[in-house]
């Protein structure tokens, strides 16, 4: 049992290390050995861990999503009403990039710009497909209850995650005067509005 | 002897109606009224609904026609985008089969009616061992009837899924999308219930029948078998004389080539939708109101069907028999000759490489009236639909039954009720009643 | 001592409030199952059937105790109240309650004995025996049972399928207990899903949708209004007419076996919200089934994606 969760402590290690030099150097400029250099682990150990750099790369985008899908899950069951969840979904997503920038970084710069790593086992929703699942059931009560227009998903889930992702692009490059915290009410005023039915004020 | 009042409340007919007849002194019927019970609201429960819901709900009216309320629903439907403006377009295709499931579905009720319903009556006049084969449950004639009336709906369920009760036509088109051996096994059933025609109802090769033009060719020709049978015991029983009405008949729809649309008063002449009313009356004693064409009564179903359609053969016995009791049963039973004969024409015409459907615009942009027609078993069936956005507003239903067996107007009889009066038994009455082939539920629905 | 004789089983049908579709489907029956049905089980009377008895005598004969019989078969919906419903002259309110005690079983045969079904919703005295949609608040008293100890039988559908009625009533009579589900159904015929056997199941499978009517490809669930895996029935493994199914041919389940399919609307589509079902395959959470089918969905499968005529895999 310790022995699992030591192992289990060892791969977010990898993670958090490896995102990291992935988002700063790329993903073809990174090697195994960087990798393992930065953990402090030897190369043969890695393989331990992870039998490849792809699998690796898929691991950090799955382990990603399932961080943010549980965040979202845990506000959908919440009890407060669609707009405040969606409130909440906004903060939380800012305080994760904020936690966590280099899981952000990571989907931005590897996950989006690199998609021949991910074309097998991670196509499509394959490899997020907990945050997307979190996301079309929170859609699916919001427009059930009332709360939100009946539309297709698609839209509505890029009213979610483009202004996120906007956000998150901006403060990268410097150019966000004030911190993305300050956003958040805004933003989640802004999708609110966005997705809510026309009854809704 | 004193006036009498008889109250027969029917088996052997779709649904609970009850005849009332009441009677001179010598037991001469001289008022005859025709009540059914067990109103449901079907009108009434589409009102508010959304508009493809009739499409589920109206075949439910009737379980021996459903496909005919489906068929009126969706010709009303596809009126109402053309009174819009809007082009639907039906396939050829589609056209086809959908007047193959309703004609199996006519066949299907023909064939029980007469051997279920009609031959039953009969051995109640004549218990001869010679009709033995009729009796319900042993008689071979009974079993064999039941076989066939549910091999030929299983037309309905391979083009279909099911029968009762499908509705997999739809406006635009139908659900399903046959294959060519599907259509190989629809025209192996046609065949061998027109096999079953010619051996056990008419007695000959369906050629040789459609040639007929009269009674005494038909008895010539016939190597016996259950409409001969038919014919002699309404001769024996003077059926050929009694159960006659006004002689006014009526056809609202086509089924090329066997059924023609029009209405006959004294002469023929075309169907008019706007000449049909229902009355505002009620009677004291049926909760139907009475149908009239041009304010007059009319009777439908296979015999007006008939003669609408100028056949030779029932021009000549309504000229000599008029509409009594054996022509009306007779047009009934040829109904299934002429019908299924063409029934294999319409399977081969049908090009699969046509479309099943062709989505038409939403629904919800639909407002107005419309009318849906269409020929069911029993006659002519019409709905009338009123829809605002989508939604239904009003939905009326005329059906056959309510002109056959509709009440009386200050002017008029309903039909049946004046087939009956003048009869001098209770079971010629129930015989003569059953003639029209009653649905009660269609009736009150 | 009772005889130990095997006594052919005896049936009375009665109806309120029908259309009479499930005694036409009775009739549709194969002639096998229908010809067993006649030598196992004697018809006294059917409305559409008997010839040679008045309903009027034979229900004399078992008020004054000279008839004994075992089915009581009920085709429609009834009353609450007296003077509503008729069958053969007689107030249905009376003939269920001078029958109910007499007969071995009872057996609602159709949506409308079972749960009101259409008629129950234009009156609010309308009903099922047992049920009112999925009120226990039927014909019946809840917890009445038949002089054999088991409640009214459900063979629910608008129509019920002909096999499931024969099959019931055979069952019944050869001594077996039938299990029944919590809408007193027949577990024999209830506990699958329209969807089991469904021709379409690979396109269920892989998520490949119909988006239009008139085809033998694609799943009708997501879009065409497709109860079938939310419906209990054994349509696509006991055939209609031997034959087919709705949805084998293209037509959307509707879930007529159900309480809930009068109250029900948008038979022909499905009920998305932000392009997601609201209901979902029964037994699943909704969560599981949206996983599921985006993981089915990113993949493809090669032979179900164009028509299947053409497929050659």
């Amino acid at each position: 049992m310790v022995r699992k969760l030591l192992k289990e402590k060892k791969r977010e290690e990898i993670v958090k290390v490896a995102s990291k030099l992935f988002s700063e150097r790329g993903f073809y400029n990174t090697t195994i050995p960087d990798i393992a250099q930065a953990v402090g682990m030897s190369v043969g150990n890695f393989y331990n861990y992870f039998e490849s750099k792809e699998e690796l790369a898929k691991y950090i985008m799955q382990y990603s999503s399932s961080i943010l899908g549980e965040e979202i899950r845990k506000i959908s069951q919440m009890d407060i009403s669609t707009k405040e969840k969606i409130f909440l979904i906004v903060r939380r997503f800012i305080e994760i990039a904020q936690e966590r920038p280099e899981l952000i970084d990571y989907f931005l710069r590897i996950f989006l710009s690199n998609r021949e790593v991910f074309s097998e086992g991670c196509e499509g929703f394959l490899c997020v497909g907990e945050v997307v699942t979190e996301l079309m059931l929170f859609l699916e009560e919001g427009a059930r209850k009332g709360d939100l227009r009946q539309q297709d998903f698609f839209p509505a889930f890029v009213t979610i995650m483009g202004p996120l992702g906007g956000l998150v692009f901006l403060k990268g490059e410097g150019i966000l005067p004030k911190n993305p915290i300050e956003y958040a009410d805004e933003i989640g005023e802004n999708i609110w509005r966005a997705l809510k039915s026309d009854e809704k004020v | 002897m004193k006036k009498q009042i008889s109250n027969l409340s029917l088996n052997r007919v779709e649904g609970e109606v009850e005849l009332k007849l009441q009677k001179d002194k010598s037991g001469v019927i001289e008022d005859a009224f025709i009540t059914a019970h067990n109103f449901r609201g079907f009108e009434y429960i589409l009102k508010g609904k959304e508009l493809l819901d009739a499409l589920v709900i109206t075949p439910r009216i009737c379980g021996i026609c459903g496909h005919s309320h489906l068929t009126a629903t969706v010709n009303a439907m596809e009126n109402l985008y053309r009174e819009n403006g809007f082009n639907i377009e039906i396939t050829q295709k589609v056209k086809m089969i959908r007047q193959l499931t309703q004609c199996s579905e006519i066949i299907q009720n023909h064939i029980k009616w007469f051997y279920l319903f009609v031959m039953p009556d009969f051995l109640k006049l004549d218990s001869s061992e010679k009709y033995v084969e009729y009796r319900p449950f042993t008689g071979k004639y009974w079993k064999n009837a039941l076989n066939i009336s549910s091999d030929i709906v299983k037309i309905i369920a391979i083009l279909g899924g099911q029968w009762p009760h499908t509705s997999y036509s739809l406006p635009g088109g139908i659900t399903s999308d046959p294959l060519k051996t599907d259509l190989v096994e629809a025209l192996s059933i046609v065949d061998s219930t027109l096999k079953f025609v010619e051996s056990n109802i008419i007695g000959m090769d369906v050629e040789s029948y459609l040639s007929i033009t009269d009674y005494r060719e038909f008895m010539n020709k016939t190597s016996g078998g259950s409409l001969k049978d038919f014919i002699e015991l309404s001769f024996k029983n003077g059926m050929e004389k009694i159960g006659k009405s006004y002689g006014h008949f009526i056809t609202v729809s086509n089924v090329y080539p066997c059924i023609q649309e029009a209405v006959i008063k004294k002469k023929r002449c075309k169907f008019n939708i706007k000449k049909v009313k229902e009355l505002k009356e009620s009677s004291s004693y049926s909760i139907v109101q009475p149908v009239r064409y041009d304010g007059l009564p009319m009777e439908t179903g296979p015999l007006a069907r008939r003669l609408t359609s100028n056949t030779e053969l029932f021009v000549n016995l309504n000229s000599v028999f008029s509409d009594s009791y054996l022509v009306r049963v007779w047009a009934r039973v040829d109904e299934i000759v002429r019908i299924l004969v063409n029934m294999k024409d319409w399977i081969l015409k049908i090009n699969l490489s046509e479309k099943s459907y062709i989505k038409p615009k939403d629904y919800k942009l639909l407002s107005g009236e419309s009318f849906g027609l269409t020929e069911a078993a029993r006659g002519s069936l019409i709905h009338k639909i009123e829809v605002y956005k989508g939604k239904i507003l009003d939905y009326n239903i005329i059906t056959p039954t309510i002109w056959n067996l509709g009440p009386r107007c200050k002017n008029f009889k309903g039909v049946a009720e004046k087939a009956i009066i003048g009869l001098d038994s209770d079971l010629k009455a129930q015989m003569v009643l059953r003639s029209f082939d009653v649905c009660s539920v269609c009736l009150v629905h | 001592m009772e005889s130990l004789e095997i006594r052919r089983k005896s049936l009375i049908w009665i109806s309120g409030l029908t259309c009479n579709g499930n005694s036409h489907s009775f009739l549709s029956s194969t002639s096998l199952s229908f010809n067993t049905f006649l030598n196992s089980v004697n018809i006294l009377f059917h409305p559409a059937l008997t010839y040679d008895r008045e309903f009027k005598d034979i229900y004399e004969d078992i008020l004054e105790g000279r008839l004994k019989f075992d089915f009581l078969v009920v085709e429609g919906a009834v009353s609450k109240e007296k003077g509503k419903v008729y069958f053969q002259g007689f107030d249905v309110y009376e003939i269920l309650e001078n029958l109910k005690n007499v007969a071995e079983y009872i057996i609602a045969v159709g949506n409308c004995a079972s749960f009101g079904n259409f008629p129950a919703l234009y009156s609010e005295d309308v009903v099922g025996l047992n049920f009112r949609f999925d009120q226990k608040s039927g014909f019946f008293d809840v917890g009445f049972t038949t002089k054999s100890g088991m409640p009214v039988i459900n063979v629910s559908g608008c129509p019920a399928h002909p096999e499931w009625i024969i099959k019931t009533i055979l069952s019944l009579s050869y001594g077996y207990n039938l299990k029944l589900d919590s809408l007193q159904r027949p577990k024999d015929f209830y506990m699958y899903l329209t969807h089991d056997g469904c021709t379409r199941n690979q396109y269920f499978e892989w998520k490949v949708e119909a988006e239009e009517f008139g085809t033998k490809e694609g799943c009708l669930f997501y879009y065409l209004g497709c109860r079938g895996p939310l419906t209990h029935s054994t349509c696509n493994k006991i055939l209609w007419n031997d034959k087919s199914s709705k949805t084998r041919a293209g037509m959307p389940c509707i879930g007529c076996t159900e309480f809930d399919f009068p109250l029900r609307s948008k038979y022909f589509e499905t009920k998305l919200n932000i392009g997601i079902p609201e209901e979902v395959p029964l037994g699943v959470s909704k969560r599981a089934y949206i996983m599921l089918s985006g993981v089915a969905k990113t993949f493809t499968n090669h032979r179900l994606k164009g028509k299947l005529e053409e497929a050659d895999q």
